[in-house]
């Protein structure tokens, strides 16, 4: 898929355990590791806005867009 | 009430269907005791008499043996089929691959089994009439309903799949 999640690089700028960013988002550990492994279908926008304050981050540093050819 | 899920009209029938395919399995099984030990009368006419042992009683019906027994048969295939399809749709989630398993497998039992029913009383039996060729199609419809249903299913498990996908 064109979109990569680098929400694992920001855990660890951020120096945040799944676990926790979890309980602050508000979802599950399953959910937030189908999240990091790419295999989520969409994201919601209360979702992605709970993460961004959690990690202090703009959307961009988690979701990132390549090519097929990359 | 409910046509799916728990509590609902699908785990309601599931019993009946069931006893069902055991009574037909038994009558099946008894058709074939019959067959094998010779105990019976078939007539020109195409009657059946089927004495039933140790006593002077009989069962009369103006259907060949092998008819009643291919009957009997196709009854508890078919409602050993429906039953396990009644049991999924009582499961509490309805888009799923088992529950799409097993309404293709009922689907494409109803559409083949009339066919091979058929042919098999047209070309070996030559006793197939009018009667049983509407039945034939009746049965055929249902399966070509169930196929309809079945695409439907399947468009519902994707969108079950991209649900709980969404975080």
């Amino acid at each position: 898929m064109p979109i990569i999640i680098n929400l694992d690089v920001v855990l660890a700028q951020r120096k945040m355990k799944s676990k926790e960013l979890a309980e602050i988002v508000g979802i599950t550990e399953a959910n937030l590791s189908i999240l990091k492994s790419g295999k989520a279908k969409a994201v919601r926008f209360s979702t992605l806005e709970a993460i961004c304050e959690a990690l202090n981050c703009q959307p961009g540093d988690i979701l990132e867009f390549t090519t097929e050819s990359e | 009430m409910n046509f799916f899920g728990k509590k609902s009209i699908s785990s309601v029938l599931y019993s009946p269907a069931l006893v069902v395919t055991i009574i037909m399995a038994v009558l099946s099984l008894l058709v074939i005791y019959y067959l094998i030990t010779g105990n019976y009368d078939m007539f020109s006419s195409g009657t059946t008499v089927l004495n039933i042992p140790g006593t002077d009683l009989n069962l009369k019906t103006h259907h060949s043996i092998f008819i009643i027994l291919g009957s009997f048969m196709f009854n508890t295939v078919y409602f050993y089929v429906l039953s396990r399809l009644f049991k999924t749709f009582s499961n509490a989630i309805l888009f799923s691959e088992q529950t799409i398993r097993h309404l293709r497998v009922f689907a494409y039992f109803n559409v083949i089994a009339p066919i091979v029913a058929c042919f098999i009383a047209f070309l070996i039996l030559d006793s197939a009439n009018f009667e049983f060729v509407i039945q034939g199609a009746l049965v055929i419809a249902v399966g070509i309903f169930c196929f309809m249903i079945l695409s439907i299913i399947k468009k519902g498990q994707h969108l079950q799949t991209e649900n709980d996908l969404t975080i």
